[in-house]
């Protein structure tokens, strides 16, 4: 009885708290007009404001003390919104006891005291509940830094369950509240030891039965229910999540791999589509690490000469360079890559004809991963220039001069993987040999036709109706 | 007493009067006015601090200066091939077996009631598959010998069986594909492209249109519009026959060198508007008129077929000289390979309610069919023999499905074999770009009446086209009459299953 009635008071703390705000302010509006002749019989309403204001803020300190006790709030901030707190107690009795004395000296440290202790505990107070940075959330452009960006999964076979499925989930719709500074209904979810040993209730996670799982059964509770989880307005779990908690709950345990756990066809899907998430989250066809940004005035001077020159994307320093607004690329035009030669990584430039300084030039973009040098005057010669390129990927050399000799060098290439070698001097039984000595490279070897049928041309019309 | 009041009422408006000539009052006037605005210029006005988005992109000089996308894309470009009129998934990719069984009966009541239908009317009768269904490639996938070559190119594409609407008149569906709405007055995708990536080719517009089938959609020019985005982002629709562009020839009696000292003479004198006045829109004119005088060379070169080698002719089935579909998809393989970001293709007649021989799903519709099949499948040949095929999406759909019930148009039996417009599930196809190949997401009932499994939206489709070009849909926004619009609205998942 005696325990509920402590608890109830603390819960008052939230509620509490507005009052010595709203007194402490209004005496300091009203000391700040003190000192106007009109208003000079306004000192005793002075003293009540602070009066009560200290009072308010006795209460709000005895409330905070009995909410505090259980146990979910960051112990710093908490300590320190504590001391500010009964500082401003204290404070703001002895601005009560100045109130009505002479000396203005005292009235202005006070009074100055008082606004900045409110300030301070105020917002260590929202800290507490509503999560650090919460006045700057929303505000500018960095708000999306807050949310937990999962880690991709290339293989989700292959991925462990628990740590790689599970515990992002977790952690981007449980973490809010669960986590190693604030542990609501002494909860933490953002590890194995944590799950494992449950909340001020007990435990939450019974290997192997889902349905017995408060993690589970909290989960799947009317929104509407007062213990469902998260709670409402919060983001919720949503529906192929919470099967994936089922699935993991009933059959597997924390070390088990993805693969070692059994799988309905519904559960296989969505786990599939874990992985190709990830997939389209990861960047397509990019060398590994970075390059400092290349410089604006040297973009500036190659679009001048016509060409297209983009970042990958609007985050990264990799140059995608197309010289298709320019009809006939020359070698002077090419020469101007020397300038981005580390940042290059995409490369059209197709329908040119090119001196070997230009191929040499071109070899030299350490980090090409994708060349398009089509219907060019590329021959075997020129093409040994581009092999020591240990980045590229792709390769589009259709309608060039190489011959069956000058495609096998390309094996050289380490990292190769589609390579287009129509309309070349390469006859089509000499595919076979290329690709034999090109095991791992997808290799298009053109020429592709679609056969002419009879009714590809022919209209069907209806039998002509007899009258 | 009293006359001294009036005195003093006259003096007061006296001095009221006066006032208003006063630069004193003048002043104290429009401190608070001048605050205000200074207030809305530190806030940032609409796209600063409390917008909660990305300030606009848009770049007045040169609006269709390349940008990069928010991440690394797969696809470069799009082509997308639209069906206008909607053709009948179950003639060519929805197999259903089981509806041959009830051919020729009345449909059951439950599959009508509380439902609407653009013209069926009373109790119509189930009709069966129409066509020969084989299953092809490794993939296995259902294609019916209504495409013999399309069936060579299976194992290609991602099939999505199960696409719904909620639109059943042909205007209205096909906006919503398009623009994200029913309604007039939205950008459509292929502007919503160009406004985030401009054009990558700086002789060539970013976002083509080109029509066959005699008829414009239903819609209209708003299925490629730009709506709230500025102008220069909606489709330019070209002629496949005579000049491309309308008016793109120099008047006869005008050379080049004249042309272009009058566009040079027009844009000094925007230049010294521009520097009186600094109007951004000023500039944008400016780079209009260049581009338009670039264009006058690149684009009757890009649009001319003739040059093209007699295989490709032949691979395509063209027929040069004519206005027709296979033409155009000859022209998209072209305007893709010099840049361009966004070729929209729409074809009509597509239209197979039965209603006449060219409507019927037996013979109009057959020869639609034929006249599609060779040019598409020679579209993802050529483009995956040039390379392209990697970073092209291509997308092949109507605006709708059809009924598993022969239309019956206003309670009576049309005269030959037709099906009614049908939203509740249809199949749409995408290929390269990113998307997996020999796939097939989605499924419908025994009937192919209503989707079970794997359902998608035109938002679903719209959000997956952008993600494949680099773009967040939710992020790639507009700031428009006080908010920031998307293409996708409040709509739209990214089809993660048919992503490679």
């Amino acid at each position: 009885m005696i325990d509920a009635l402590l608890n109830f008071t603390g819960h008052l703390h939230p509620l509490l708290v507005h009052l010595p705000i709203g007194f402490l302010l209004l005496a300091l509006v009203l000391q700040w007009l003190r000192a106007r002749k009109k208003y000079a019989g306004i000192v005793p309403a002075i003293r009540i404001a602070y009066g009560l204001g200290s009072l308010s803020a006795f209460a709000s300190c005895i409330s905070g003390w009995l909410l505090s006790g259980s146990g979910e709030y960051d112990p710093e901030t908490l300590s320190l919104h504590k001391w500010m707190g009964i500082s401003l107690a204290i404070v703001s009795a002895a601005g009560f006891y100045f109130s009505k004395k002479p000396e203005k000296r005292w009235r202005i440290i006070i009074g100055t005291t008082v606004f900045v202790l409110v300030m301070i505990t105020g917002h260590l107070g929202g800290t507490l509940t509503h999560g650090e940075g919460f006045l700057i959330k929303g505000i500018g452009k960095n708000n999306s830094d807050s949310s937990v960006m999962r880690k991709p999964i290339a293989n989700v076979e292959e991925a462990a369950a628990f740590a790689d499925v599970i515990q992002p989930l977790l952690i981007e719709k449980c973490g809010n509240c669960h986590n190693a500074k604030k542990q609501k209904g002494g909860l933490r979810l953002d590890g194995k030891e944590w799950v494992l040993k449950g909340g001020k209730d007990g435990k939450i996670y019974e290997p192997g039965k889902a349905e017995a799982s408060e993690l589970y059964k909290r989960v799947i509770l009317d929104p509407l229910e007062e213990k469902h989880m998260p709670p409402k307005g919060k983001p919720q779990l949503t529906e192929k999540e919470i099967l994936l908690l089922h699935w993991w709950i009933s059959e597997g345990d924390f070390e088990k791999k993805v693969k070692d756990i059994p799988q309905n066809p519904k559960e296989k899907e969505i786990l599939l589509a874990l992985q190709s998430a990830a997939a389209a989250q990861e960047k397509p066809m990019l060398p590994e690490g970075t390059v400092s940004k290349a410089s604006a005035s040297v973009i500036e001077t190659l679009q001048k000469a016509g060409i297209t020159v983009v970042p990958v994307s609007s985050e990264s320093s990799f140059l995608s360079v197309n010289f298709v607004s320019i009809p006939k690329a020359d070698d002077a035009t090419v020469a101007l890559l020397s300038k981005i030669r580390p940042q290059l990584v995409w490369l059209k430039l197709g329908y040119a004809n090119l001196s070997a300084a230009s191929w040499k030039l071109i070899g030299s973009c350490d980090n090409l991963t994708r060349i398009s040098i089509e219907h060019t005057n590329l021959d075997d010669q020129s093409l040994a220039y581009l092999l020591s390129l240990q980045q590229l990927q792709y390769l589009n050399l259709v309608a060039t001069k190489i011959t069956e000799k000058g495609a096998q060098q390309l094996e050289k290439l380490p990292k190769l993987q589609q390579l287009y070698l129509g309309q070349n001097n390469i006859a089509s039984g000499e595919f076979a040999a290329i690709q034999k000595r090109l095991n791992k490279v997808k290799i298009d070897s053109g020429n592709y036709h679609v056969e002419n049928l009879v009714t590809d041309t022919q209209l069907l019309k209806p039998a002509p109706v007899k009258k | 007493m009293s006359s001294n009041k009036q005195h003093r009422l006259f003096r007061e408006a006296h001095s009221k009067q006066l006032e208003l000539e006063t630069r004193r009052l003048f002043l104290k006037e429009c401190l608070l006015g001048m605050g205000g605005l200074a207030m809305g210029s530190i806030l940032g006005g609409c796209n600063g601090l409390f917008s909660g988005s990305d300030a606009d992109i848009f770049n007045a000089a040169n609006p269709l200066l390349p940008r990069a996308p928010q991440f690394a894309a797969k696809a470069k470009s799009v082509i997308y091939l639209h069906m206008a009129g909607a053709p009948s998934q179950l003639e060519l990719f929805d197999y259903k077996p089981d509806l041959m069984k009830l051919d020729g009966q009345d449909c059951p009541q439950s599959l009508l009631e509380g439902k609407k239908f653009a013209f069926i009317r009373g109790v119509p009768k189930m009709m069966g598959p129409q066509a020969v269904f084989r299953q092809r490639g490794e993939s296995g996938a259902w294609v019916s010998d209504h495409l013999p070559h399309f069936a060579t190119v299976a194992d290609e594409v991602s099939f999505l069986k199960a696409v719904q609407t909620d639109q059943f008149n042909h205007g209205p569906a096909q906006l919503l594909m398009h623009t994200g709405t029913p309604r007039l007055g939205r950008p459509s995708i292929g502007s919503w492209v160009t406004y985030g990536l401009g054009s990558e080719n700086q002789n060539l517009p970013g976002f083509v249109v080109l029509t066959s089938g005699g008829k414009f959609p239903d819609a209209g020019k708003s299925v490629w519009g730009s709506g709230f985005l500025p102008s220069v982002y909606q489709g330019v629709q070209c002629r496949s026959e005579g000049d491309p562009v309308l008016f793109i020839k120099d008047p006869a009696g005008m050379d080049r060198d004249l042309r272009k000292a009058s566009i040079d003479a027009i844009n000094e004198v925007n230049q010294l508007s521009y520097q009186e006045f600094h109007d951004p829109e000023t500039l944008s004119r400016i780079s209009q008129y260049e581009m338009a005088y670039r264009m006058q060379i690149s684009v009757p070169d890009v649009m001319n077929i003739n040059d093209e080698p007699a295989y490709i002719h032949e691979m395509y089935g063209t027929r040069p000289g004519k206005a027709c579909f296979a033409n155009n998809v000859l022209l998209a393989r072209k305007l893709v390979e010099k840049g361009v970001r966004f070729v929209q293709l729409f074809d009509w007649g597509w239209d197979s309610h039965g209603t006449d021989e060219n409507l019927a799903i037996d013979y109009g519709f057959v020869n639609k069919c034929r006249s599609m099949d060779k040019p598409v499948t020679a579209l993802l040949l050529d483009l995956k023999q040039r390379g392209l095929l990697d970073e092209t999406l291509v997308v092949w759909g109507g605006e709708f499905g059809r009924t598993p019930m022969q239309e019956n148009r206003d309670g009576k039996k049309n005269p030959f074999k037709g099906r009614d417009h049908h939203t509740e599930a249809f199949t749409i196809w995408m290929a390269g770009g990113g998307i997996k190949r020999g796939m097939s997401y989605g499924e419908t009932d025994e009937i192919g009446y209503a989707a079970v499994s794997g359902k998608t939206t035109a938002f679903d489709i719209q959000a997956t086209i952008l993600n494949q070009l680099g773009f967040d849909h939710e992020k790639l926004t507009y700031q428009f009459q006080g908010r920031p619009f998307r293409l996708t609205d409040v709509h739209g998942k990214v089809i993660n299953e048919i992503i490679a």
